[in-house]
């Protein structure tokens, strides 16, 4: 199944490819992204990186980190 | 803390899943019980909040000034310091006054080169050395003078627990014991009238905890970076960090427990016969000149 990333940080939006069942840990791992240093949210709503994704979902990643 | 479970936003280390409203109640309660166990406020305080538009300092505002509404006592004010970098500060400074319109809050803002003549921008450009170093410098420095002119009796900084867990590492790596002696809930190891006392409510709240308060609060909804942010040692300790904690979670808890049993001789062995005065500008310094007064010689 497909699912879209929104604002990986650093890089531009894109659509990845994943197993059907994965979770969003699962996507994260996939991109390169350490779950601890981002929040995601799914469809608009914040979620945790244990929700299993569905085909088309769309995945907002947020840095937790910020200076100044 | 019980949750309806109904759409959670975060697994806490115990295995708990919360929802949005349960979080922001589990968030504040953890706040509230810093406070209590470090007795970082007493009674009756003007609080200054050390605002810089951020997720750290916003979310520390807006939830300060939630639980203490129907405090009388304690009065709130926040303090942003401009320190002059291009194309960042502008935005988080508009967000800042943005926020204390909506809360209420007086906000007073103290300039980099009003003070000292320079923008941070400028003085690298002069100085060609390490943006944080300096910018730190002259950022305590005026933030001290300005809660100072304000009758501020407590400043409170958005400090969370990732950062105090860096700052141990990076004072452990260099082998700086006098300034891990001045880490801990309460900023400094000597008191003086000079000089306004720092706390740090996040101090057991993680990064994480608090971008997600932030981000659930509406506070703002994109984070930018201080483009000088990753030139700094503390960014390569950060992402090493990050990645251990990964692998084995509640290693930042941790270190700042360890630390914590610890620092109260690191205190003792550090504590000094009170806070020196610069004899060039009157602030409190660690020698003769104040860092920020050797700083400002070096580019006139």
């Amino acid at each position: 199944m497909r699912v879209e990333i929104d604002n990986i940080p650093g890089k531009e939006r894109k659509s990845i490819e994943i197993k059907a069942g994965s979770r969003v840990k699962d996507a994260l791992e996939k991109l390169g992204i350490n779950p601890v240093a981002v929040i995601v949210a799914v469809n608009g709503s914040v979620s945790i990186q244990e929700k299993t994704l569905k085909n088309r979902d769309r995945i907002k990643i947020i840095p937790v980190v910020s200076g100044g | 803390m019980r949750c309806c479970n109904k759409n959670p936003v975060i697994v806490l280390q115990s295995g708990q899943k919360l929802c949005k409203s349960h979080f922001c109640k589990y968030f504040e309660k953890k706040l509230m019980r810093t406070i209590r166990r470090f007795r970082l406020l007493g009674k009756k305080e003007h609080l200054g909040i050390a605002l810089s538009g951020g997720k750290d300092s916003s979310s520390l505002l807006f939830a300060l000034k939630k639980i203490f509404k129907n405090n009388k006592g304690i009065k709130i004010s926040a303090i942003l310091i401009d320190e002059g970098i291009n194309g960042y500060r502008n935005k988080t400074k508009r967000r800042a006054e943005k926020l204390c319109k909506k809360l209420d809050v007086p906000l007073h803002v103290y300039s980099f080169r009003k003070e000292f003549g320079h923008s941070l921008d400028g003085i690298l450009q002069k100085l060609k050395s390490n943006p944080c170093t300096e910018c730190g410098i002259l950022r305590r420095y005026l933030i001290n003078k300005a809660a100072r002119s304000l009758k501020v009796t407590k400043l409170a900084t958005g400090h969370n627990l990732d950062d105090e867990a860096q700052a141990i590492l990076m004072n452990q790596f260099r082998k700086n014991t006098a300034l891990q002696a001045r880490l801990g809930p309460i900023t400094g190891i000597s008191s003086s009238d000079m000089f306004v006392p720092r706390v740090k409510p996040f101090y057991l709240l993680s990064e994480k905890e608090v971008a997600l308060y932030a981000y659930l609060n509406g506070l703002y909804s994109e984070y930018e970076t201080c483009p000088y942010e990753h030139d700094s040692f503390r960014a390569v300790v950060r992402d090493k960090l990050n990645e251990i904690e990964n692998t084995s979670q509640g290693t930042k808890n941790n270190i700042v427990a360890s630390f914590l049993e610890i620092h109260p001789l690191l205190q003792r062995k550090y504590k000094g016969k009170g806070i020196p005065i610069c004899s060039n500008c009157g602030e409190p310094s660690s020698g003769n000149i104040c860092n920020a007064c050797k700083l400002i010689g070096r580019i006139n």
